[in-house]
């Protein structure tokens, strides 16, 4: 009974996309649009197979920047959402704050970031790490102040040091929260990794849709997408093993 | 359970704090004097980082330009956030029904959501035509597929208990749907909009900086160029007040709708 | 005469909210012998939770002193002392149990925080799962097993650092009443071997008549000590004494007393 479920939540989004794409080549093959137009997904994936040495090194850039904005992100993240929830009074100071550097759509710093770091990897990251921050952030807050306040009367009745209860009993109480603002993060890193590709610079994987997409060269266009998003499901694929792994009880 | 310690009710009693208030207005006048100070005592250039006052001053002054963008990207981002709330739900609604199709669809949902929709603007373009209202679609994309994602994850989450009980008393499959299934997810539909409106305001404003021509985003960009960097600081602002309010007026909702939840 | 194990002096608990200060306990004394057992009887927000919680280092005092063998233990606003902490257990009404570790490691969370490591400490611990029949649960996840169950391995987690007070908080309170009946009697039989010095609160009549030498009835508004009664009843106590006469008589000036309490907080 688990295997054949298992084996149905695998086969059917396979099953999904296959006739996702098969539609949309049967829609594109009868209707006859130019592939400048409309696609169709046959020559999407031969690009992405063919000019993979051409996508190769923008992969890479993309793939850089995101991994390495997303690492710095989750320390920092946790240790200052650890921060403001260990004093009260910081608490109810920051806590409009979290919210706000996360609605904030940071992006929007890009032109002036531009101007004072240039086009680098160093102005990338930092945008990739303060929206990736924002939400492991307000995640690891909501999760440390959601503690059971009997927890915390255990670990005092043992007379548990602050590192004492913060590793054996807040941080685990935590997990699912912090899981989920991982999650989160790995989709706005990526994201945003590509929105300031796309403002700035011409290498890495915003940068080459952009450009094919002004020369018309729309299979191509998808098939720098499509990576975009298989690096995006891969880091949440990644989260989701992760968190399978680590929050292996059930509250 | 049924016994509470008369500590916790204490705790829990949620009453206005004014501590809640008056201490985030505290770090804001740090903050606001710390820069005004800081600036002016290392003599930082403005196209660095402008000090508030200039900024505020700045952005009042050229308000009248800004205006036009601001109202158009509030517009842009309330329309698009408004279709994609209901589209969201009801195609996660849709998906809850069939298990099959659950299992098929989240991943497909989960690829849209990790999309960056602004890739597709130079597509659109394409498809349908320069028409600034059109950056209302990529909110909508952008927005959708994250509302679908974290209600369906509510959908498909309910007690069996609570579904029994309903099976108990006869509940056709609409009425078990409205009063368990989907008053049951509520905290999960409520998650899934307020990212979908932080989605909804990114997407915004990347679209303004790709396709130009209006919008908040664009006018960052023309009044940098100007080398006006107080007006440029100030649309940012107003950009994050029009996301801090709109998930405000999202959490006021939500606390009026989900009183059970602590 | 021998010094009390445990004393509250003139103990006052006020909790300051924004709109009021709720007095919670007021004045509050007693004395307790060393290997007594003891309930505190009230009804609910009369503060015999936070009395506990105030002996037990978690919540402060407002005014007045406890004293443990004779030692203040009480200072506002620092955390107590590990050796005096030691001296005690605490049972939570919940099992309280973490849901990321096993029954075992749970059982074992006071050795970690106290620094006991050795074998005769696990020798320790695998004995006191034995004794509440867990042995084979050792190695379960707290979902994987009843609410009983659980409870039991809250008990022995009191335990297992060898308190000389054990502190419990309506710890089977949760529990269906069969299951609590048991556990009553296994507490008892536990009380009785080692001789352990046991504050137990509940608002259950009945169960403080078996249970406990001396019922302390507290009332509300504020929270305070009404009436002590010592029972006169021989141990070891059976279920079947339930009812005898005088275990009657006593549920009855236990009843009269909770009743008064009620009808003067209707007044």
């Amino acid at each position: 009974m688990k295997t054949k479920s298992r084996i149905t939540s695998i086969v059917a989004p396979v099953v999904t996309f296959v006739l996702i794409f098969v539609a949309w080549e049967i829609a594109c093959r009868v209707t006859g649009v130019p592939s400048w137009f409309v696609p169709k997904p046959s020559e999407i994936f031969h690009s992405m197979v063919v000019d993979f040495q051409v996508y190769l090194p923008h992969i890479l850039v993309t793939l850089q920047c995101v991994l390495i904005g997303f690492l710095i992100a989750i320390p920092v993240g946790l240790i200052v959402s650890t921060l403001i929830t260990s004093f009260p009074l910081l608490n109810a100071a920051m806590s409009p704050y979290i919210t706000f550097l996360v609605t904030t759509p940071l992006i929007s710093l890009i032109p002036l970031l531009m101007l004072a770091m240039g086009y680098g990897m160093s102005m990338r990251i930092t945008v990739v790490v303060i929206q990736a921050f924002a939400v492991i952030n307000m995640n690891a807050c909501t999760g440390f102040n959601n503690v059971p306040t009997i927890r915390r009367e255990l670990m005092q009745s043992v007379g548990a040091s602050r590192l004492q209860t913060y590793w054996k009993m807040i941080l685990p109480s935590a997990a699912t929260d912090i899981i989920t603002g991982l999650r989160l993060a790995a989709i706005f890193a990526t994201t945003t990794c590509i929105s300031v590709e796309y403002n700035a610079g011409n290498t890495g994987l915003g940068s080459q849709i952009i450009k094919y997409s002004q020369y018309m060269k729309t299979p191509e266009s998808f098939a720098c997408i499509f990576y975009v998003t298989i690096i995006g499901l891969i880091m949440y694929a990644l989260i989701s093993i992760i968190q399978k792994k680590i929050v292996n009880w059930q509250e | 359970m049924t016994q509470s310690n008369p500590v916790k009710r204490v705790k829990k009693k949620k009453e206005f704090n004014p501590i809640n208030v008056i201490a985030p207005l505290v770090v804001l006048a740090i903050i606001y004097v710390g820069l005004e100070i800081f600036l002016r005592v290392f003599n930082v250039s403005e196209y660095v980082m402008p000090t508030p006052t200039h900024i505020i001053q700045g952005t009042i002054k050229s308000f009248h330009i800004i205006l036009p963008d601001f109202l158009f990207t509030l517009k842009i981002i309330c329309i698009g956030f408004c279709i994609a709330i209901p589209a969201g739900i009801l195609l996660a609604a849709l998906f809850s029904q069939f298990d099959l199709l659950v299992k098929a669809m989240q991943p497909v949902v989960i690829w849209l959501v990790i999309t960056p929709m602004i890739t597709l603007i130079p597509l659109m373009t394409l498809w349908l035509g320069t028409d600034p209202n059109l950056r209302v679609i990529i909110v909508i994309i952008q927005a959708t597929p994250i509302i679908c994602l974290n209600t369906l994850n509510g959908f498909t989450h309910v007690e069996r208990e609570k579904l029994e009980l309903a099976r108990s008393v006869g509940a056709t499959k609409l009425q078990t749907f409205l009063s368990i299934t989907f008053m049951n997810a509520m905290p999960q539909v409520f998650t899934g909009i307020k990212l979908g409106c932080i989605f909804s305001t990114i997407g915004a404003v990347s679209a303004d900086f790709v396709s130009r021509g209006r919008g908040l985003g664009d006018r960052i960009i023309k009044f940098m160029k100007y080398s006006n960097f107080e007006e440029s600081y100030g649309c940012i602002i107003l950009i994050a007040l029009i996301g801090i309010g709109l998930y405000t007026i999202v959490s006021m909702i939500e606390k009026r709708v989900v009183l059970w939840k602590k | 005469m021998q010094e009390p194990k445990i004393k509250f002096s003139h103990v006052t608990k006020q909790f300051e909210t924004r709109s009021q200060t709720i007095l919670a306990v007021k004045d509050y004394s007693m004395e307790i012998q060393p290997g007594e057992f003891i309930s505190i009887l009230g009804p609910s927000g009369c503060g015999k939770s936070t009395l506990i919680r105030m002996l037990d280092g978690i919540i402060d005092t407002t005014e007045g002193d406890i004293f443990i063998d004779g030692v203040k233990v009480n200072h506002k606003g620092k955390k107590m002392p590990a050796e005096v902490l030691r001296k005690m257990g605490f049972i939570f009404q919940q099992p309280n149990m973490l849901p990321w570790r096993t029954v075992r490691q749970n059982v074992a969370l006071p050795l970690e925080v106290f620094g006991l490591k050795g074998p005769e400490w696990e020798k320790r611990v695998d004995e006191l799962l034995e004794m509440v029949g867990l042995t084979e649960y050792a190695n379960a996840r707290p979902n994987e097993i009843s609410g009983g169950m659980l409870q039991r391995a809250g008990v022995i987690r009191a335990m297992v650092h060898d308190p000389e007070i054990l502190l419990m908080d309506e710890p089977f309170g949760a529990l269906d009443e069969l299951t609590r009946e048991q556990m009553n009697m296994e507490l008892l039989d536990i009380w009785s071997k080692t001789g352990k010095t046991i504050i137990f609160i509940t608002h259950n009549i009945e169960e403080s008549v078996l249970l406990s030498s001396r019922v302390y009835v507290m009332g509300t508004n504020p929270g305070r000590l009404v009436e002590t009664v010592t029972l006169d009843l021989p141990r070891p106590r059976t279920l079947s004494m339930i009812t005898q006469e005088k275990f009657i008589e006593y549920r009855q000036l236990l009843e009269g007393y909770i009743g008064e309490i009620d009808l003067s907080k209707i007044k």
